[in-house]
């Protein structure tokens, strides 16, 4: 492997690479690698995660010429990143075959626990984090994937309005309208499975 | 209808509050395998530099193909083009025959 060159910018690195240098690019993938990998692993699931960042990386080397140095390499790769982590969700909408996941008792328990308010304190416990993690992967999987996208931005990761805007180029005022309707038809979701257990 | 909406927004929150789901469920490449393989995508996907040593054969090459298509153009253009030139003698020579037989008459 070549070594980092930590005397040279992300900047300088990439005016090489679109010279033609191709390995000068593998430095930036070892400045850039730990944070694509962690927006993939929120993003995506596990399984996927290596493979993704893989994808976002040599989508980034051939959209290098459009790359403007006004803003840091790293937020415009954020950007490409968020971008492939819907491509892929809509290209799983798209496969047919792809198996729903569904609740097993245990997910029907946790639901009702939560629901009364009982689940919160309990989340140290292992199992009680996988039944809420497969509960909100069983919801989002009934979502488009720019209402996931926008969904999980929002309310898991913490990014304002303006950032996700931002992340994926849309307007302020289209991820609010996505977010308010992705937000209500989640709780339909939500609503039906609770009156399904009852 | 509260205790219902007070339970969805419970519900939401307990949801969103969960860590993200963690373990992988298939095995992640060592990193230096992963970024070999990254590195081996991206070359397969850089544009072949056009040499100054392959330029003359390029052109070369392009000159041949053009060549290839404009005598293939040409005898396609001949071989429709021999019907109705055909065709057309074929006409006057009708043509001629019935003004000759009018004028005999």
């Amino acid at each position: 492997m070549q070594p980092d060159a930590p005397e040279l910018t992300d900047a300088e690195l990439i005016a090489q690479v679109r010279a033609g240098d191709v390995n000068a690019y593998e430095p930036l993938i070892t400045r850039h690698r730990e944070q694509v990998f962690a927006i993939a692993a929120r993003h995506v699931p596990g399984a996927q995660v290596a493979e993704t960042a893989q994808e976002i990386f040599v989508r980034a080397f051939l959209s290098l010429s459009t790359y403007r140095a006004e803003k840091p390499f790293a937020h415009w790769l954020s950007r490409i990143a968020m971008r492939t982590c819907y491509d892929y969700w809509r290209q799983q909408k798209r496969r047919p075959e792809t198996p729903a996941s569904v609740l097993d008792e245990d997910h029907q328990e946790w639901l009702e626990r939560a629901s009364q308010g009982l689940a919160r304190d309990a989340f140290t416990h292992e199992t009680e984090q996988r039944e809420a993690a497969d509960v909100l992967d069983w919801a989002l999987a009934q979502v488009s994937a720019s209402d996931r996208l926008v969904l999980t931005m929002l309310h898991r990761d913490g990014h304002s309005v303006a950032d996700i805007a931002t992340l994926l180029g849309w307007t302020q005022t289209r991820v609010k309208v996505t977010a308010f309707r992705a937000r209500h038809k989640l709780r339909g979701i939500l609503a039906g499975q609770m009156k399904a257990t009852r | 209808m509260n205790d219902q909406k007070t339970n969805l927004d419970q519900l939401e929150q307990a949801l969103w509050q969960a860590p993200p789901a963690a373990a992988p469920s298939a095995p992640v490449p060592p990193v230096e395998v992963w970024q070999a393989n990254v590195m081996r995508a991206v070359r397969l996907a850089a544009p072949e530099p056009e040499s100054l040593l392959d330029l003359p054969w390029l052109a070369l090459r392009r000159v041949a193909v053009a060549a290839v298509l404009m005598a293939a153009l040409g005898w396609t253009a001949a071989l429709v083009w021999a019907p109705l030139r055909d065709s057309d003698l074929a006409q006057a020579a009708w043509t001629q025959s019935v003004a000759e037989t009018w004028s005999l008459e």
